[in-house]
Protein backbone atom coordinates (compact mmCIF):
# COMPACT_ATOMS: atom_id res chain seq x y z
CA UNK A 1 0.00 0.00 0.00
CA UNK A 2 1.37 3.39 -0.96
CA UNK A 3 0.88 6.12 1.60
CA UNK A 4 1.13 9.84 1.00
CA UNK A 5 4.46 11.11 2.18
CA UNK A 6 2.96 13.41 4.73
CA UNK A 7 1.25 10.52 6.49
CA UNK A 8 4.51 10.12 8.36
CA UNK A 9 5.73 12.75 10.81
CA UNK A 10 9.47 13.10 11.11
CA UNK A 11 11.70 15.04 13.47
CA UNK A 12 15.45 15.04 13.08
CA UNK A 13 17.21 16.09 16.25
CA UNK A 14 20.75 16.09 17.47
CA UNK A 15 22.21 15.60 20.91
CA UNK A 16 25.61 16.77 22.11
CA UNK A 17 25.83 14.44 25.11
CA UNK A 18 24.23 11.47 26.88
CA UNK A 19 22.65 13.98 29.30
CA UNK A 20 20.97 15.76 26.39
CA UNK A 21 19.77 12.43 24.95
CA UNK A 22 18.23 11.68 28.35
CA UNK A 23 16.53 15.08 28.36
CA UNK A 24 15.04 14.63 24.87
CA UNK A 25 13.78 11.17 25.79
CA UNK A 26 12.42 12.42 29.13
CA UNK A 27 10.21 14.92 27.30
CA UNK A 28 8.93 12.16 25.05
CA UNK A 29 8.30 9.91 28.05
CA UNK A 30 6.18 12.52 29.77
CA UNK A 31 3.91 12.59 26.69
CA UNK A 32 3.25 8.85 26.53
CA UNK A 33 -0.20 7.53 27.36
CA UNK A 34 0.22 3.76 27.29
CA UNK A 35 0.08 1.25 24.46
CA UNK A 36 2.92 2.92 22.53
CA UNK A 37 5.86 1.09 21.01
CA UNK A 38 9.16 2.96 20.83
CA UNK A 39 11.44 1.26 18.30
CA UNK A 40 15.09 2.16 18.86
CA UNK A 41 17.60 1.59 16.08
CA UNK A 42 21.31 2.25 16.06
CA UNK A 43 24.70 0.64 16.36
CA UNK A 44 26.52 -0.44 19.50
CA UNK A 45 27.09 2.65 21.62
CA UNK A 46 24.63 4.87 19.74
CA UNK A 47 22.71 5.57 22.95
CA UNK A 48 19.69 3.25 22.92
CA UNK A 49 19.86 2.34 26.61
CA UNK A 50 20.64 5.97 27.51
CA UNK A 51 17.52 7.00 25.59
CA UNK A 52 15.48 4.42 27.47
CA UNK A 53 16.66 5.87 30.80
CA UNK A 54 15.37 9.28 29.81
CA UNK A 55 12.09 7.83 28.61
CA UNK A 56 11.58 6.07 31.94
CA UNK A 57 12.43 9.25 33.81
CA UNK A 58 9.74 11.05 31.82
CA UNK A 59 7.36 8.24 32.72
CA UNK A 60 8.01 8.91 36.39
CA UNK A 61 10.08 5.86 37.26
CA UNK A 62 11.42 6.51 40.76
CA UNK A 63 14.31 4.09 40.95
CA UNK A 64 16.36 4.85 37.85
CA UNK A 65 18.84 2.17 38.85
CA UNK A 66 16.38 -0.39 37.57
CA UNK A 67 17.07 0.72 34.00
CA UNK A 68 19.91 -1.08 32.27
CA UNK A 69 20.54 -2.99 29.09
CA UNK A 70 18.34 -6.09 28.78
CA UNK A 71 20.62 -7.71 26.21
CA UNK A 72 21.27 -10.74 28.37
CA UNK A 73 17.85 -11.45 29.78
CA UNK A 74 15.93 -10.04 26.75
CA UNK A 75 13.21 -8.22 28.73
CA UNK A 76 13.21 -5.83 31.68
CA UNK A 77 10.01 -4.58 33.29
CA UNK A 78 9.97 -1.22 35.12
CA UNK A 79 7.16 0.02 37.41
CA UNK A 80 6.85 3.59 36.10
CA UNK A 81 3.63 5.66 35.83
CA UNK A 82 2.82 3.14 33.10
CA UNK A 83 4.53 -0.25 33.11
CA UNK A 84 7.54 -0.14 30.79
CA UNK A 85 8.64 -3.31 29.01
CA UNK A 86 12.21 -2.88 27.79
CA UNK A 87 13.24 -5.44 25.17
CA UNK A 88 16.50 -6.04 23.39
CA UNK A 89 16.59 -7.87 20.07
CA UNK A 90 20.41 -7.94 19.90
CA UNK A 91 20.58 -11.66 20.69
CA UNK A 92 17.47 -12.59 18.72
CA UNK A 93 17.75 -14.21 15.33
CA UNK A 94 14.29 -13.48 14.04
CA UNK A 95 11.23 -11.36 14.64
CA UNK A 96 9.14 -14.40 15.59
CA UNK A 97 11.28 -14.74 18.71
CA UNK A 98 10.24 -11.32 19.93
CA UNK A 99 6.62 -12.18 19.27
CA UNK A 100 7.14 -15.26 21.46
CA UNK A 101 8.01 -12.99 24.39
CA UNK A 102 4.39 -11.87 24.33
CA UNK A 103 4.92 -8.22 23.54
CA UNK A 104 1.63 -7.86 21.68
CA UNK A 105 -0.25 -8.66 24.88
CA UNK A 106 1.71 -5.93 26.64
CA UNK A 107 0.58 -3.33 24.10
CA UNK A 108 -3.03 -4.40 24.54
CA UNK A 109 -2.61 -4.08 28.32
CA UNK A 110 -1.57 -0.43 27.98
CA UNK A 111 2.13 -0.77 28.75
CA UNK A 112 4.85 1.24 27.04
CA UNK A 113 7.19 -0.92 24.98
CA UNK A 114 10.76 0.04 24.25
CA UNK A 115 12.67 -2.18 21.86
CA UNK A 116 16.40 -1.91 21.25
CA UNK A 117 17.73 -3.18 17.91
CA UNK A 118 14.16 -2.82 16.63
CA UNK A 119 15.31 -2.95 12.99
CA UNK A 120 16.03 -6.66 13.51
CA UNK A 121 12.39 -7.35 14.35
CA UNK A 122 10.61 -4.58 12.44
CA UNK A 123 8.17 -6.86 10.66
CA UNK A 124 6.33 -7.84 13.83
CA UNK A 125 6.19 -4.33 15.30
CA UNK A 126 2.96 -2.33 15.10
CA UNK A 127 2.58 0.23 12.33
CA UNK A 128 1.77 2.84 15.00
CA UNK A 129 5.25 2.60 16.51
CA UNK A 130 7.60 5.53 16.90
CA UNK A 131 10.93 4.88 15.22
CA UNK A 132 13.97 6.49 16.79
CA UNK A 133 17.11 6.10 14.72
CA UNK A 134 20.25 6.96 16.67
CA UNK A 135 23.49 7.39 14.78
CA UNK A 136 27.00 8.73 14.95
CA UNK A 137 27.42 11.89 12.87
CA UNK A 138 29.48 11.12 9.80
CA UNK A 139 32.72 12.89 9.05
CA UNK A 140 33.26 13.98 12.64
CA UNK A 141 35.91 12.70 14.98
CA UNK A 142 34.55 10.19 17.49
CA UNK A 143 32.72 11.98 20.26
CA UNK A 144 29.54 12.24 22.25
CA UNK A 145 27.35 13.83 19.57
CA UNK A 146 24.52 11.71 18.20
CA UNK A 147 21.82 12.21 15.61
CA UNK A 148 18.30 11.19 16.57
CA UNK A 149 15.68 10.85 13.86
CA UNK A 150 12.12 10.34 15.09
CA UNK A 151 9.43 9.11 12.71
CA UNK A 152 5.93 7.76 13.10
CA UNK A 153 2.43 7.95 11.67
CA UNK A 154 1.34 11.57 11.74
CA UNK A 155 -2.07 10.75 13.22
CA UNK A 156 -0.37 9.08 16.18
CA UNK A 157 2.84 11.04 16.59
CA UNK A 158 2.47 14.33 14.67
CA UNK A 159 1.33 16.50 17.58
CA UNK A 160 3.77 15.01 20.02
CA UNK A 161 6.76 15.34 17.71
CA UNK A 162 5.82 18.94 16.97
CA UNK A 163 5.63 19.64 20.69
CA UNK A 164 9.03 18.05 21.20
CA UNK A 165 10.56 20.02 18.36
CA UNK A 166 8.92 23.21 19.66
CA UNK A 167 10.25 22.68 23.16
CA UNK A 168 13.74 22.44 21.73
CA UNK A 169 13.48 25.48 19.50
CA UNK B 1 19.01 -30.48 55.66
CA UNK B 2 18.75 -31.74 52.10
CA UNK B 3 17.76 -29.05 49.60
CA UNK B 4 16.83 -29.43 45.95
CA UNK B 5 17.71 -26.28 44.04
CA UNK B 6 16.32 -25.21 40.67
CA UNK B 7 17.78 -22.51 38.40
CA UNK B 8 16.09 -21.36 35.18
CA UNK B 9 16.43 -17.59 35.14
CA UNK B 10 17.78 -17.27 31.61
CA UNK B 11 19.56 -19.60 29.21
CA UNK B 12 20.62 -22.37 31.56
CA UNK B 13 18.56 -25.02 33.28
CA UNK B 14 20.14 -26.32 36.48
CA UNK B 15 19.18 -28.73 39.24
CA UNK B 16 21.28 -29.52 42.32
CA UNK B 17 21.03 -31.41 45.58
CA UNK B 18 22.92 -29.74 48.38
CA UNK B 19 23.12 -30.80 52.02
CA UNK B 20 23.34 -28.17 54.77
CA UNK B 21 24.06 -25.33 52.37
CA UNK B 22 27.45 -26.54 51.18
CA UNK B 23 27.79 -30.28 50.59
CA UNK B 24 27.01 -30.66 46.89
CA UNK B 25 25.65 -34.18 46.33
CA UNK B 26 24.93 -33.54 42.68
CA UNK B 27 24.65 -30.59 40.36
CA UNK B 28 23.41 -30.73 36.81
CA UNK B 29 23.33 -27.99 34.25
CA UNK B 30 22.08 -28.00 30.73
CA UNK B 31 23.33 -25.09 28.77
CA UNK B 32 20.97 -24.35 25.96
CA UNK B 33 23.73 -22.84 23.87
CA UNK B 34 23.91 -25.76 21.38
CA UNK B 35 20.16 -25.64 21.03
CA UNK B 36 20.24 -21.92 20.33
CA UNK B 37 23.21 -22.20 18.01
CA UNK B 38 21.11 -24.32 15.70
CA UNK B 39 18.72 -21.41 15.42
CA UNK B 40 21.42 -18.74 15.40
CA UNK B 41 20.55 -17.13 18.71
CA UNK B 42 18.52 -17.34 21.86
CA UNK B 43 14.96 -18.24 21.05
CA UNK B 44 12.74 -17.28 23.98
CA UNK B 45 9.99 -19.71 23.08
CA UNK B 46 12.54 -22.45 22.59
CA UNK B 47 14.26 -21.39 25.82
CA UNK B 48 11.05 -21.83 27.79
CA UNK B 49 10.17 -25.03 26.02
CA UNK B 50 13.70 -26.32 26.48
CA UNK B 51 13.52 -25.62 30.20
CA UNK B 52 10.24 -27.58 30.29
CA UNK B 53 11.66 -30.48 28.34
CA UNK B 54 14.84 -30.92 30.34
CA UNK B 55 13.88 -29.93 33.85
CA UNK B 56 12.19 -33.17 34.97
CA UNK B 57 14.93 -35.25 33.38
CA UNK B 58 17.53 -33.11 35.15
CA UNK B 59 15.75 -33.54 38.49
CA UNK B 60 15.72 -37.30 37.99
CA UNK B 61 19.40 -37.36 37.01
CA UNK B 62 20.42 -35.18 39.95
CA UNK B 63 18.45 -37.35 42.40
CA UNK B 64 19.92 -40.55 40.97
CA UNK B 65 23.46 -39.18 41.18
CA UNK B 66 22.86 -38.17 44.79
CA UNK B 67 21.77 -41.74 45.60
CA UNK B 68 18.01 -41.32 45.44
CA UNK B 69 16.75 -43.24 42.37
CA UNK B 70 13.08 -42.52 41.71
CA UNK B 71 12.13 -46.21 41.88
CA UNK B 72 13.16 -46.16 45.57
CA UNK B 73 10.28 -43.81 46.34
CA UNK B 74 10.09 -40.12 47.13
CA UNK B 75 13.51 -38.63 47.94
CA UNK B 76 14.19 -37.32 51.46
CA UNK B 77 14.28 -33.71 50.24
CA UNK B 78 13.65 -31.29 53.14
CA UNK B 79 13.24 -28.15 51.07
CA UNK B 80 12.78 -27.16 47.43
CA UNK B 81 14.55 -23.87 46.63
CA UNK B 82 13.96 -22.10 43.33
CA UNK B 83 15.36 -18.95 41.74
CA UNK B 84 12.15 -16.94 41.25
CA UNK B 85 13.77 -13.59 40.34
CA UNK B 86 15.25 -11.77 38.46
CA UNK B 87 15.22 -13.15 34.93
CA UNK B 88 13.23 -13.82 31.80
CA UNK B 89 9.69 -14.29 33.05
CA UNK B 90 8.79 -17.28 30.86
CA UNK B 91 11.94 -19.13 31.87
CA UNK B 92 11.45 -18.30 35.56
CA UNK B 93 7.91 -19.65 35.46
CA UNK B 94 9.08 -23.02 34.16
CA UNK B 95 11.50 -23.45 37.08
CA UNK B 96 8.98 -22.15 39.60
CA UNK B 97 6.22 -24.44 38.36
CA UNK B 98 8.52 -27.45 38.44
CA UNK B 99 9.60 -26.52 41.98
CA UNK B 100 6.00 -26.23 43.12
CA UNK B 101 5.18 -29.65 41.65
CA UNK B 102 8.11 -31.30 43.43
CA UNK B 103 7.31 -29.56 46.72
CA UNK B 104 3.67 -30.61 46.51
CA UNK B 105 4.44 -34.19 45.48
CA UNK B 106 7.08 -34.71 48.17
CA UNK B 107 5.38 -32.73 50.90
CA UNK B 108 8.45 -30.48 51.17
CA UNK B 109 8.32 -26.72 51.79
CA UNK B 110 9.06 -24.35 48.92
CA UNK B 111 11.36 -21.34 49.11
CA UNK B 112 12.03 -18.71 46.43
CA UNK B 113 15.49 -17.19 46.34
CA UNK B 114 16.96 -14.25 44.46
CA UNK B 115 19.36 -15.38 41.73
CA UNK B 116 21.74 -12.44 42.32
CA UNK B 117 21.82 -13.02 46.08
CA UNK B 118 22.62 -16.68 45.37
CA UNK B 119 25.65 -15.58 43.34
CA UNK B 120 26.87 -13.69 46.42
CA UNK B 121 26.26 -16.70 48.67
CA UNK B 122 28.22 -18.97 46.32
CA UNK B 123 31.43 -17.29 47.54
CA UNK B 124 30.89 -18.94 50.93
CA UNK B 125 30.56 -22.43 49.46
CA UNK B 126 33.66 -24.58 49.33
CA UNK B 127 32.50 -26.45 46.29
CA UNK B 128 34.93 -29.38 46.36
CA UNK B 129 35.43 -32.24 48.80
CA UNK B 130 35.83 -31.90 51.70
CA UNK B 131 32.95 -29.49 51.27
CA UNK B 132 32.55 -26.75 53.76
CA UNK B 133 31.12 -23.37 54.41
CA UNK B 134 32.88 -20.14 55.21
CA UNK B 135 30.90 -19.01 58.27
CA UNK B 136 28.58 -16.05 57.73
CA UNK B 137 30.20 -14.30 60.70
CA UNK B 138 33.54 -14.41 58.89
CA UNK B 139 32.29 -13.05 55.53
CA UNK B 140 29.54 -10.66 56.64
CA UNK B 141 29.01 -7.78 56.77
CA UNK B 142 30.62 -7.29 53.38
CA UNK B 143 30.45 -5.26 50.24
CA UNK B 144 29.35 -7.55 47.40
CA UNK B 145 30.16 -6.99 43.74
CA UNK B 146 28.11 -9.12 41.34
CA UNK B 147 29.51 -9.13 37.83
CA UNK B 148 27.99 -11.25 35.09
CA UNK B 149 26.38 -11.18 31.67
CA UNK B 150 23.14 -9.79 33.02
CA UNK B 151 24.15 -8.08 36.25
CA UNK B 152 26.65 -5.51 37.48
CA UNK B 153 25.90 -4.20 40.95
CA UNK B 154 27.34 -3.42 44.36
CA UNK B 155 25.53 -4.35 47.56
CA UNK B 156 26.07 -3.81 51.25
CA UNK B 157 25.41 -7.34 52.47
CA UNK B 158 24.50 -7.84 56.13
CA UNK B 159 23.05 -11.36 56.08
CA UNK B 160 22.79 -13.93 53.29
CA UNK B 161 19.25 -12.71 52.70
CA UNK B 162 19.66 -8.96 53.05
CA UNK B 163 21.61 -6.99 50.49
CA UNK B 164 21.21 -3.23 50.11
CA UNK B 165 21.88 -2.01 46.58
CA UNK B 166 24.54 0.71 46.67
CA UNK B 167 25.56 0.84 43.01
CA UNK B 168 24.52 -0.57 39.64
CA UNK B 169 25.22 -0.25 35.96
CA UNK B 170 23.45 2.56 34.20
CA UNK B 171 23.66 0.78 30.85
CA UNK B 172 25.48 -2.45 29.98
CA UNK B 173 26.36 -5.25 32.35
CA UNK B 174 30.09 -5.92 32.45
CA UNK B 175 29.72 -9.42 30.98
CA UNK B 176 27.71 -7.87 28.19
CA UNK B 177 30.50 -5.35 27.58
CA UNK B 178 32.87 -8.31 27.20
CA UNK B 179 30.41 -9.98 24.80
CA UNK B 180 30.01 -6.85 22.69
CA UNK B 181 33.72 -6.03 22.58
CA UNK B 182 34.36 -9.63 21.52
CA UNK B 183 31.71 -9.28 18.82
CA UNK B 184 33.32 -6.05 17.53
CA UNK B 185 36.73 -7.76 17.44
CA UNK B 186 35.26 -10.85 15.76
CA UNK B 187 36.36 -13.12 18.59
CA UNK B 188 33.18 -15.10 19.15
CA UNK B 189 31.10 -15.91 22.21
CA UNK B 190 31.04 -15.90 25.21
CA UNK B 191 33.05 -12.68 25.47
CA UNK B 192 34.76 -13.16 28.85
CA UNK B 193 36.89 -16.21 28.09
CA UNK B 194 37.55 -15.27 24.43
CA UNK B 195 38.74 -11.74 25.34
CA UNK B 196 40.99 -13.14 28.08
CA UNK B 197 42.44 -15.66 25.67
CA UNK B 198 42.97 -13.05 22.95
CA UNK B 199 44.57 -10.72 25.53
CA UNK B 200 47.37 -13.16 26.34
CA UNK B 201 50.63 -11.59 25.24
CA UNK B 202 48.88 -8.30 24.51
CA UNK B 203 49.98 -4.99 26.00
CA UNK B 204 47.34 -3.75 28.48
CA UNK B 205 48.70 -0.20 28.12
CA UNK B 206 48.65 -0.15 24.33
CA UNK B 207 45.28 1.61 24.07
CA UNK B 208 44.06 4.15 26.64
CA UNK B 209 40.41 3.14 26.76
CA UNK B 210 38.18 5.33 28.93
CA UNK B 211 37.61 4.41 32.56
CA UNK B 212 34.11 5.67 33.17
CA UNK B 213 33.98 6.38 36.90
CA UNK B 214 31.09 8.90 36.86
CA UNK B 215 30.99 11.37 39.79
CA UNK B 216 33.80 11.05 42.37
CA UNK B 217 31.47 9.50 44.93
CA UNK B 218 29.40 7.41 42.52
CA UNK B 219 29.21 3.65 42.95
CA UNK B 220 27.34 3.22 39.67
CA UNK B 221 28.87 1.79 36.52
CA UNK B 222 28.74 2.65 32.84
CA UNK B 223 30.26 0.39 30.22
CA UNK B 224 28.66 1.96 27.19
CA UNK B 225 31.50 4.44 26.62
CA UNK B 226 34.25 1.83 26.50
CA UNK B 227 32.16 -0.26 24.12
CA UNK B 228 31.94 2.72 21.76
CA UNK B 229 35.65 3.40 22.21
CA UNK B 230 36.49 -0.18 21.23
CA UNK B 231 34.24 0.18 18.19
CA UNK B 232 35.95 3.38 17.05
CA UNK B 233 39.42 2.06 17.79
CA UNK B 234 38.86 -1.22 15.99
CA UNK B 235 36.98 0.07 12.98
CA UNK B 236 38.00 3.69 12.59
CA UNK B 237 35.89 6.78 12.28
CA UNK B 238 33.18 5.43 10.03
CA UNK B 239 32.50 2.58 12.41
CA UNK B 240 29.32 0.81 11.60
CA UNK B 241 27.96 -2.63 11.92
CA UNK B 242 29.71 -4.87 9.43
CA UNK B 243 32.62 -2.48 8.94
CA UNK B 244 35.92 -4.37 8.77
CA UNK B 245 38.64 -4.15 11.42
CA UNK B 246 41.31 -1.55 10.68
CA UNK B 247 44.25 -3.08 8.84
CA UNK B 248 47.17 -3.81 11.16
CA UNK B 249 44.98 -3.75 14.28
CA UNK B 250 46.67 -5.67 17.08
CA UNK B 251 43.73 -7.56 18.51
CA UNK B 252 45.78 -8.89 21.46
CA UNK B 253 46.66 -5.32 22.51
CA UNK B 254 43.06 -4.15 22.14
CA UNK B 255 41.75 -7.12 24.12
CA UNK B 256 44.34 -6.66 26.88
CA UNK B 257 43.74 -2.90 27.06
CA UNK B 258 39.97 -3.41 27.17
CA UNK B 259 40.25 -5.98 29.92
CA UNK B 260 42.62 -3.75 31.88
CA UNK B 261 40.28 -0.75 31.63
CA UNK B 262 37.23 -2.77 32.72
CA UNK B 263 39.13 -4.31 35.64
CA UNK B 264 40.40 -0.84 36.68
CA UNK B 265 36.81 0.37 36.91
CA UNK B 266 35.56 -2.67 38.83
CA UNK B 267 38.42 -2.50 41.32
CA UNK B 268 38.09 1.27 41.81
CA UNK B 269 34.33 1.03 42.41
CA UNK B 270 34.84 -1.80 44.87
CA UNK B 271 37.52 0.24 46.65
CA UNK B 272 35.17 3.22 46.94
CA UNK B 273 32.35 1.03 48.21
CA UNK B 274 34.50 -0.71 50.78
CA UNK B 275 35.75 2.63 52.12
CA UNK B 276 32.31 4.19 52.22
CA UNK B 277 30.80 1.18 54.00
CA UNK B 278 33.91 0.77 56.18
CA UNK B 279 33.79 -2.89 55.23
CA UNK B 280 36.43 -5.40 56.26
CA UNK B 281 35.31 -7.97 53.68
CA UNK B 282 34.26 -8.07 50.05
CA UNK B 283 32.54 -10.72 47.95
CA UNK B 284 33.04 -10.78 44.19
CA UNK B 285 30.75 -13.20 42.36
CA UNK B 286 29.17 -13.95 38.98
CA UNK B 287 30.66 -15.11 35.70
CA UNK B 288 33.17 -12.24 35.42
CA UNK B 289 34.54 -13.19 38.88
CA UNK B 290 36.31 -16.00 37.02
CA UNK B 291 38.47 -13.44 35.20
CA UNK B 292 42.13 -13.91 36.13
CA UNK B 293 43.18 -10.31 35.61
CA UNK B 294 40.37 -9.25 37.96
CA UNK B 295 41.32 -11.82 40.60
CA UNK B 296 44.97 -10.76 40.51
CA UNK B 297 43.99 -7.13 41.02
CA UNK B 298 41.59 -8.04 43.81
CA UNK B 299 44.43 -9.74 45.64
CA UNK B 300 46.38 -6.47 45.47
CA UNK B 301 43.35 -4.51 46.64
CA UNK B 302 42.97 -6.92 49.53
CA UNK B 303 46.51 -6.20 50.65
CA UNK B 304 46.38 -2.42 50.20
CA UNK B 305 42.98 -2.01 51.87
CA UNK B 306 43.50 -4.73 54.50
CA UNK B 307 40.43 -6.42 53.13
CA UNK B 308 39.27 -10.02 53.11
CA UNK B 309 38.09 -10.86 49.59
CA UNK B 310 35.95 -13.91 48.86
CA UNK B 311 35.02 -15.30 45.49
CA UNK B 312 33.36 -18.53 44.41
CA UNK B 313 35.08 -21.61 43.15
CA UNK B 314 35.37 -21.32 39.36
CA UNK B 315 32.68 -24.01 38.96
CA UNK B 316 30.19 -21.77 40.81
CA UNK B 317 30.89 -18.45 39.04
CA UNK B 318 28.50 -18.96 36.17
CA UNK B 319 24.81 -19.72 36.63
CA UNK B 320 24.21 -22.95 38.55
CA UNK B 321 21.62 -24.54 40.83
CA UNK B 322 23.97 -25.45 43.70
CA UNK B 323 24.09 -21.81 44.80
CA UNK B 324 20.27 -21.69 44.70
CA UNK B 325 20.01 -24.76 46.94
CA UNK B 326 22.77 -23.38 49.20
CA UNK B 327 21.13 -20.00 49.68
CA UNK B 328 17.74 -21.71 50.13
CA UNK B 329 19.16 -23.56 53.14
CA UNK B 330 20.55 -20.36 54.66
CA UNK B 331 17.35 -18.38 54.17
CA UNK B 332 15.33 -21.21 55.69
CA UNK B 333 17.66 -21.08 58.69
CA UNK B 334 17.18 -17.29 58.82
CA UNK B 335 13.43 -17.95 59.11
CA UNK B 336 12.20 -17.10 55.61
CA UNK B 337 9.03 -18.98 54.63
CA UNK B 338 7.06 -19.08 51.36
CA UNK B 339 4.12 -21.15 50.17
CA UNK B 340 2.77 -22.44 46.87
CA UNK B 341 1.38 -19.02 45.96
CA UNK B 342 4.95 -17.79 45.33
CA UNK B 343 5.27 -15.64 42.19
CA UNK B 344 8.10 -15.13 39.70
CA UNK B 345 9.45 -11.60 39.18
CA UNK B 346 11.40 -10.34 36.20
CA UNK B 347 13.25 -7.81 38.36
CA UNK B 348 14.60 -7.85 41.89
CA UNK B 349 12.38 -5.79 44.16
CA UNK B 350 14.72 -3.31 45.79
Amino acid sequence: MVRPRDAVARWPASSSSPAETVEIARRLGSRLEGGETIALEGDLGAGKTTFTRGLCEGLGLEDMRLVSSPTYVLEHIYPARLPVHHYDAYRLASAAELAALGFQERIAAGAVLVIEWADKVAEVLPEERLRVELSFPEGEPPGLRRLLVFSGLRRVWGARLEALAGARA
Amino acid sequence: MLVLGIESTCDETGVALVDDGCRILSTRLISQVPLHERFGGVVPEIASRAHVEVITRLVEAALREAGFPPEAGPPPVDLVAVAHRPGLIGSLLVGLTAAKCMALAWGAPLLGVDHVHAHIYSAAMRARPPFGLVPAAEVLPAVSLVVSGGHTALYASSTWGSHRLIGATTDDAVGEAFDKAAAILGLGYPGGPVISRAAEGGDPKAVAFPRTLLEPDSLDFSFSGIKTAVLYHAKGQDAGRGAPLRPGLKVADVAASFEEAVVDVLVEKLRRAVRREAAAAAVVAGGVAANRRLRARLERLARSERLRVYYPDLSLCTDNAAMIAGLGFQLWEEGLRHDLSLDAHAMTVR
